[in-house]
């Protein structure tokens, strides 16, 4: 393999092997090679079309997705060069990324805000339809090795970040270098988190994973809950992090232990084996490995995922060495080491700073001779800036840092010159010293300011240099310096190390009221001291937590407690105990949600097969004579499908489901009103037991039409995912005299997010045989005709309820009855 | 049944920045609505929409469409199509104001 270019073949070759699953919350959409091959050079074809040129640069500002992928190997095998920003980053970074590397065309994404302005764009949510038409018939080219594949800009930084110029020998040789060090074991499945736009992920977690033939599994939301679905539902053998995500997932855990009592258990360590089994369970029992990076890895947490048994294999890097320099190995990891290096880098070391040198080591930096010439020794080897040390057996330690640059937990690099820049500017500010305070969980950026103003408010200040940020550059914690003035050299320089030390010492002055985490959210969100928030406070009126709060309390929920937005009903009469008590109570949120997969598989269909030939069947010829029109549509139509029919009568279902044949019959769940079984005025004993009768004998599950389908919407997708048929009847109610009702809008959201065909069915002469207010049926004739399916691409989810009805309408007319 | 919600820009884009927007639009809103403005103004929509319901419900459970003059439409999958729904937004500065109606009928 010489250039990138040299993988497509691959692909080609792999056929139907999988290579992405793309988890969107609801579905399960899988890629293979083959796909992502042919998606790649249309993509191609896609950028020529809107004249890109060979050594063009195309900007991509779009989040994890296989789609992420297609624009990546398309811009190259257009022979232009990747420009990619990270999705997290804010508009004016991106801008400023634009205009330093003369990026001509962007991938944008719908989920951000913020759309660039004056280049040429396209959201990449756009590209799945839009590459449908397009021919996968390419040219492929024969780039150079030395040519530049991609520009990656130094992280964290709004005034003028450095681009990285990559070119595809620098990658290559550092996929087979990762490839060769780490050395996994067989075929993996990876979860890819961290950003693509990070070189990090993206040598080690896409493209040597691409390289090996393993599957890469992407989600469209990112929070804890998604990530250990996926961890248990897809068999992940690996994940990359960095020190702050593994951090998260050590908070979730032991939040998860503290609400069963059982977090004290933890620190000793015989208990702490037999309490790893379920977090090994909800992890996998696949899984191999954490690969962490971007920043170094805090004993403590290394230590948290040791004594539990994960195996959490440590690296180190820097963009210019694309990106990986050295890193512990599959077999061996030693804590609070970087590893060895990999093969074909050479290091040496220049009073205490590590300098680097080979094939994986950039040119240069792009349009920037001034910072070229300085990252470069006169012999060209490499500064890094860090301060590193070796052991006896070759392990590197690194032991600080040179360069005046703080880097978070999350592998950001910001920088404290620029951060001092904008405090300065703030009205109230004298100075301000900002540098990196390491409480033991990773460097947190932390400003010191030196008031003007004794009266002004501090917190106001960081909220407001905060705004004038990056949002991955972002202040965390601030301390007021009570002296006159900063400790400074003669020279009248600020001794930051001294200011350091003298903050570390303090803790930040605490509320005592503000000791539990939940009043302290809410203390900061309602601008409230800790001693106005009562139990019995209501968010709303006492708190006066306005509709934005609300959804930032339940994102915070979501991120640091794992619950999901269904359980979490704050409304407008929800207090301070409340939500107190759905933290408490979220293990068992499994309350009765009808949704039972189980009726699908095999024990289900032989318990319906048996009651419907010696019941339902049976007793059906006493109500209906059945007439089935069109079952030829069906003989064209690969499931899985949503059905949708008009609706006049309890018989429907039955009746439609006796029209299908068999194969489609034993397949296909129904949808049924959660409000007929619940929530009634008159609910009684036969209520109760027919619920599960309608779920275990006829193949149900709930939809509720009074409040969110959420739930309902991700089982719909299950079974489609496991190749399971849907009846839904749109119109939500019998019809009186079979005249068709206006369809629920769900119905929309429903196609838009299966992504399935829709076949309609009309049931005609039911309501002559049980219609709407009768007790009983009187037999006669119920024809049911099938029509053809009807697919969707880019119509809103009204269109599709408009085109739908239209066609259920039509499918009467046909018939002269 | 009555609802109206107002926003004001810059602080609405200052703690949305956090927030995933998935969260709160929905696919065709997100591809419909490219600015900060315009999604403004489908949230202050929303907002009026649990207002005139008489409850805070999900964000995703209402939605709003545009023709193709931006015409507005509202739709919720927790409201019976029997009940009709209007839906109106407007535009001034840094603000974004939006009135709903539910009724049957």
């Amino acid at each position: 393999m010489e250039t990138l270019i040299d993988l497509l073949p691959l692909f080609k070759k792999r056929g139907k092997k999988e290579v992405f699953i793309y988890r969107t919350g609801i579905r399960r959409f899988t890629f293979s090679y083959r796909q992502l091959y042919d998606l790649s050079l249309k993509m191609a074809s896609y950028l020529e079309e809107r004249g890109i040129k060979k050594g063009d640069r195309v900007a991509l500002w779009a989040p994890n997705s296989p789609f992420w992928a297609v624009c990546f190997f398309g811009i190259l095998l257009k022979e232009a060069i990747v420009v990619p920003i990270d999705f997290a980053s804010g508009k004016q970074r991106a801008q400023n990324i634009i205009r330093l590397s003369g990026s001509s065309f962007v991938i944008e994404s719908n989920y951000k805000f913020e759309k660039l302005s004056g280049i040429k764009s396209i959201a990449i949510e756009d590209l799945d339809f839009l590459l449908r038409n397009i021919s996968s018939k390419y040219n492929f080219p024969k780039p150079k090795p030395n040519d530049i594949a991609e520009i990656v800009y130094t992280s964290g930084t709004t005034g003028n970040p450095k681009g990285v110029e990559l070119n595809h020998k620098n990658l290559v040789t550092n996929i087979l270098q990762a490839e060769h060090h780490i050395r996994f074991p067989s075929r993996f499945s990876f979860l890819s988190v961290l950003p693509l736009s990070h070189l990090f992920e993206q040598t080690a977690g896409f493209l040597t994973p691409l390289h090996r033939g393993d599957k890469i599994v992407y989600l469209r939301t990112i929070k804890p809950l998604a990530i250990m679905e996926a961890f248990s539902q897809e068999n992940v053998a690996a994940m990359l992090v960095v020190p702050r995500l593994l951090l998260l997932l050590k908070n979730s855990i032991e939040r998860e232990f503290d609400s069963l009592g059982l977090r004290g258990f933890l620190n000793i360590n015989i208990f702490k084996k037999i309490l790893s089994y379920p977090v090994h369970r909800k992890i996998g029992s696949n899984f191999q490995m954490f690969i962490s990076g971007g920043a170094g890895l805090p004993t403590e947490t290394y230590r948290f995922w040791n004594s539990m048994g994960f195996r959490v294999v440590e690296g180190y890097g820097l963009t210019e060495c694309s990106p990986i320099v050295c890193a512990n190995t599959f077999d061996k990891q030693i804590p609070g080491s970087v590893g060895k290096l990999v093969k074909g880098v050479k290091v040496k070391v220049d009073n205490g700073e590590l300098l680097v040198k080979g094939d994986n080591v950039f040119s240069g930096y792009y349009r920037n001779d001034k910072e070229t010439e300085k990252a470069f020794n006169k012999d060209g080897w490499f500064r890094t800036g860090d301060l590193a040390s070796f052991d006896k057996e070759g392990n590197i330690y690194i032991k600080g840092r040179k360069k005046d640059v703080i880097i978070t937990p999350s592998g950001v690099h910001v920088y404290p010159l620029e951060v001092e820049e904008v405090l300065n500017h703030i009205s109230g500010v004298k100075e301000s010293c900002v540098f990196g305070l390491n409480r033991g969980k990773g460097e947190e950026t932390h400003a010191v300011l030196l008031l003007n103003d004794p009266n002004v408010n501090p917190s106001k200040i960081i909220q407001l240099a905060n705004e004038k940020l990056d949002p991955l550059a972002q202040i965390e914690g601030f301390s007021v310096w009570k002296d006159y003035d900063f400790p400074r050299t003669t020279t009248l320089k600020v001794q930051k190390f001294k200011v350091l030390e003298a903050v570390s010492g303090k803790v930040n002055g605490n509320d005592p009221n503000l000791k539990d985490a939940l009043v302290s959210l809410l203390s900061t969100m309602s601008k409230k001291p800790g001693a106005d928030i009562r139990e019995n406070s209501i968010l709303t009126t006492d708190l006066g937590l306005d509709s934005i709060s609300r959804l930032e309390l339940i994102n915070f929920l979501e991120q640091e407690y794992r619950l999901d937005l269904e359980d979490s009903n704050i409304d407008q009469y929800t207090t301070v105990s409340d939500l107190r008590r759905m933290l408490e109570k979220r293990g068992d949120q499994k309350k009765k949600s009808g949704l039972w997969f189980w009726t699908n598989n095999k024990r289900g269909r032989i318990l319906r097969k048996f009651l419907d030939k010696i019941f339902h069947i049976p007793i059906s010829h006493l109500f209906f004579d059945l007439e089935v029109i069109g079952l030829s549509n069906l003989k064209n139509i690969k499931p899985p499908v949503v059905f949708i029919s008009n609706h006049v009568s309890y018989l429907d279902q039955p009746a439609i489901m006796f029209a299908l044949p068999s194969i489609w019959r034993y397949s296909t769940a129904s949808a049924v009103r959660e409000e007929f079984f619940f929530n009634r005025e008159n609910e009684s004993l036969f209520h109760k037991l027919l619920f599960p009768y309608t779920i275990f004998a006829f193949n149900g599950f709930l939809l509720p039409q009074k409040s969110g389908f959420r739930k309902s919407l991700s089982f719909m997708g299950k079974l489609i995912d496991n190749n399971r048929n849907i009846l839904v009847f749109p119109e939500g109610t019998r019809s009186k005299n079979g005249e068709i009702l206006p369809f629920m809008h769900g119905l929309g959201i429903i196609v838009k997010e299966l992504q399935v065909p829709l076949v309609t069915i009309r049931i005609i002469g039911m309501e002559k045989i049980f219609p709407r207010g009768k007790f009983f049926p009187k037999k006669g004739k119920c024809f049911i005709v099938i029509g053809k399916a009807l697919n969707f691409t880019t119509e809103t989810p009204s269109e599709i309820v408009e085109k739908s009805r239209r066609a259920i309408l039509s499918l009467g007319n046909k018939l002269d009855i | 049944m009555l609802g109206i919600d107002i926003v004001y820009l810059p602080e609405f884009e200052a703690r949305m920045k956090n927030v995933s927007l998935e969260k709160v639009f929905l696919q065709v809103e997100l591809s419909q609505n490219k600015t900060s403005e315009n999604l403004a103004g489908i949230f202050a929509a929303k907002e009026a929409f649990f207002k005139a319901l008489g409850k805070k419900a999900n964000w995703l459970d209402v939605w709003i469409e545009k023709n193709k003059f931006g015409m507005p439409s509202l739709h919720s999958n927790i409201v019976n199509p029997s009940y009709n729904m209007e839906v109106s937004i407007s535009h001034k500065n840094k603000y974004a104001i939006s009135v709903v109606f539910i009724w049957k009928h």
